[in-house]
């Protein structure tokens, strides 16, 4: 769906109003449209306005102690059984993201340029780290967003789960100019850069859908909580790219 | 949020205290009923406190964002229990007047009521249309004889005056403090 086409039904969709399937077919260009996704936003707080400025009616008395109950027992605590499975239940589904996503970006034409690959890989970065941050699990879910070392260019996201019940976990989406990867430049790895200096290598990239390199969820030692920095290295072990390693932040930036 | 998305009770409070008369009132609108508007209050809270890790205040304002996952919670819950009839309006004059003490919301009201005025009667109308009946822009065409494209043209442009006439009272307001201790003058 083109911008002219989306900023058509941007209306009806701050008005919440669209049909199901239009709905689908414009919040999946807004997640990699920036200039529509300010314009759908502006008008969704506009659309709001119309309830805030209308007249209010005081809730029921009672009506707050029942939702904080609500929610008191829901955020009960749970057993380990069921948080083992937990665990299990969100490792599978980044494994299924990876290939949805993958899919995603490639199905839209958003991706031809290096600038816009970079992009998607932001775009993974939020949505993967978003599946980490459950309640009742004990993952701490770190991010690296990678640069290009002088020379090179491109840029690469990776995320680190570290979880006290299950082995570490680490993911990495890369965006390369396409003549590197055909080139003798490739195959590319990922490397980690552990805070006492030494190095480990976390896999290979491989080719993905959308034009990007992926290095597939990998279940790696437990020693990614140590990792300071990530690298991107070609063939030659020479970095293409690289980045510092710091908490996960929904917000890219 | 970091204390919602922690569970802190005081923070489910001070979400209720600002946002809970807009969105009972937002469910007696659109859903008709106390029962269904309390039913719906209940969940609109429980959905933002699951999903506040999602909040981005990069977006917009956390009213926006509670007020949409009320409007869209509601809207689901009408096109399920009504199938394509028509829901009841429940006019703004038969609902008495507010009973809120918190000054944002009393702020945020008070420019969309500004902006509100400076409406055409027929785009408050198709705006009332879509928004508190959810009707969408096909349903409303049909109910009013006009061509389709003449609605979308219409809620767009009236929701474009709503945002430009917010932005200008806000630039009004934020003249208004002043730079040196940011109090109001």
């Amino acid at each position: 769906m083109s911008c002219v086409e989306v900023r058509d039904l941007l209306a009806e969709h701050a008005l919440g109003v669209l049909p199901a399937r239009p709905e689908r077919l414009v919040q999946r260009h807004l997640d990699t449209c920036e200039g529509c996704r300010r314009e759908a936003d502006a008008l969704r707080a506009a659309a709001v306005s119309l309830a805030l400025g209308a007249p209010t009616v005081a809730p029921p008395a009672g009506l707050e102690e029942r939702i904080v109950g609500r929610m008191a027992r829901r955020r009960r605590p749970i057993g380990r059984g069921v948080a083992r499975v937990l665990v299990a239940a969100t490792l599978a589904t980044a494994m299924l993201l990876v290939g949805v996503l993958g899919w995603g970006i490639a199905m839209h034409r958003q991706v031809a340029t290096l600038q816009q690959r970079v992009l998607s890989t932001d775009q993974m970065l939020r949505q993967v780290g978003q599946v980490f941050r459950l309640p009742h699990t004990d993952f701490k879910v770190f991010q690296a967003r990678l640069g290009p070392t002088p020379g090179h260019a491109g840029g690469a996201t990776v995320v680190i789960v570290i979880s006290a019940r299950s082995s570490d976990l680490l993911m990495a989406w890369a965006a390369l100019p396409r003549s590197g990867v055909r080139g003798t430049a490739a195959p590319y790895r990922v490397e980690l850069v552990l805070a006492d200096g030494r190095t480990m290598t976390a896999g290979a990239l491989a080719a993905a859908s959308g034009g990007l390199l992926m290095l597939p969820p990998e279940r790696v030692p437990q020693v990614l909580g140590q990792a300071a920095s990530v690298l991107v290295v070609d063939r030659a072990g020479k970095p293409v790219l690289a980045g510092n390693v710091r908490p996960y932040a929904a917000k890219a930036g | 949020m970091r204390q919602l998305r922690a569970g802190n009770e005081d923070a489910v409070r001070a979400l209720y205290a600002r946002f809970g008369g807009p969105v009972y009132t937002l469910g007696l609108r659109l859903l008709g009923g106390a029962e269904a508007a309390e039913e719906l209050t209940q969940d609109v809270f429980v959905a933002a406190w699951r999903q506040s890790a999602r909040f981005d205040p990069g977006r917009g304002r956390l009213s926006t964002w509670l007020m949409t996952i009320a409007h869209n919670i509601a809207v689901d819950r009408l096109r399920h229990e009504r199938g394509p009839s028509r829901p009841v309006l429940v006019l703004s004059e038969n609902l008495p007047e507010p009973e809120l003490d918190e000054e944002i919301v009393l702020v945020d009201r008070e420019t969309a009521r500004r902006a509100m005025a400076g409406l055409l009667p027929q785009e408050r109308l198709l705006l009332m249309r879509a928004y508190f009946q959810g009707w969408t822009a096909r349903e409303i065409a049909e109910e009013e004889g006009l061509p389709l494209g003449t609605v979308k043209t219409r809620l767009r442009a009236a929701l474009i005056k709503l945002r430009r006439a917010e932005a200008d009272r806000a630039r009004i307001v934020a003249r208004s403090v002043d730079p040196e201790d940011g109090t109001e003058r």
